[in-house]
């Protein structure tokens, strides 16, 4: 397995774990949050969310890499090239189109006369949904060649 | 309008070069491995720079490396 697969599988179990702890810890602090309307707590906490996943995938893969090199011998690529580019945007806008579906599900179903707390469920669970997602494709894209 | 597919001989001219290897081709052009392996397997098409230094690379024309062949 190349040094690409591996990355995108540790990254994408990585951010499902850091989904999964934050949530115990806010939910925690916040049980009645999915019920809730509240905008400015929905706000704050996908702030944070976002922030949590962004520090949480750095010292994954400072972590990944230190333990990869450790392990298997094998450091980062030096080069990130024109293929590495290709994936990355791909990628990109896969996660981009899949958060866009759950916007407009979203929006549907307000339109529908369901409650403001439901589009914040669908926005704060899309958001880690749509970042898997796209992990998936990385290691689909690599493990076809593109 | 017809079909058409790019082909490689890569794989061929390395084993004629001493046998190198896909991370020596990789090194010498700059790319990745995994790059070289998804050329090779015709998953992946390259960019006219990256086709160019693969030919320099086996000392070859660029016709010699890759070809444009129609699908039946």
């Amino acid at each position: 397995m190349s040094y690409q697969h591996k990355k995108s599988i540790v990254v994408g179990i990585a951010s499902i774990i850091t989904f999964g702890l934050f949530n115990i810890y806010w939910l925690g602090k916040y049980p009645d949050l999915l019920r809730s309307s509240d905008t400015a707590l929905w706000g704050k906490t996908i702030v944070i969310m976002i922030m949590v996943q962004v520090i949480s995938q750095i010292l994954v893969t400072i972590l990944f890499n230190t333990l990869n090199q450790i392990i298997a011998g094998e450091s980062e690529p030096r080069v990130r090239d024109e293929l590495d580019k290709l994936i990355s945007l791909r990628v990109m806008r896969n996660s981009y189109i899949a958060f866009i579906i759950i916007f407009i599900l979203s929006m549907v179903l307000m339109m529908t006369g369901q409650s403001i707390n439901t589009m914040f469920n669908l926005l704060y669970f899309g958001l880690i949904g749509s970042g898997i997602f796209g992990e998936v494709t990385e290691f689909i894209y690599y493990r076809r060649g593109y | 309008m017809a079909n058409h597919s790019i082909e490689n001989n890569i794989r061929r001219l390395r084993f004629d070069a001493d046998e190198m290897t896909q991370q020596q081709l990789a090194d010498l052009v700059g790319v990745t491995r995994q790059a070289i392996i998804s050329i090779e397997k015709g998953k992946y098409s390259p960019s006219l720079e990256l086709a160019f230094k693969l030919a320099e690379a086996f000392n070859v024309s660029i016709n010699d490396v890759f070809s444009y062949k129609k699908e039946d």
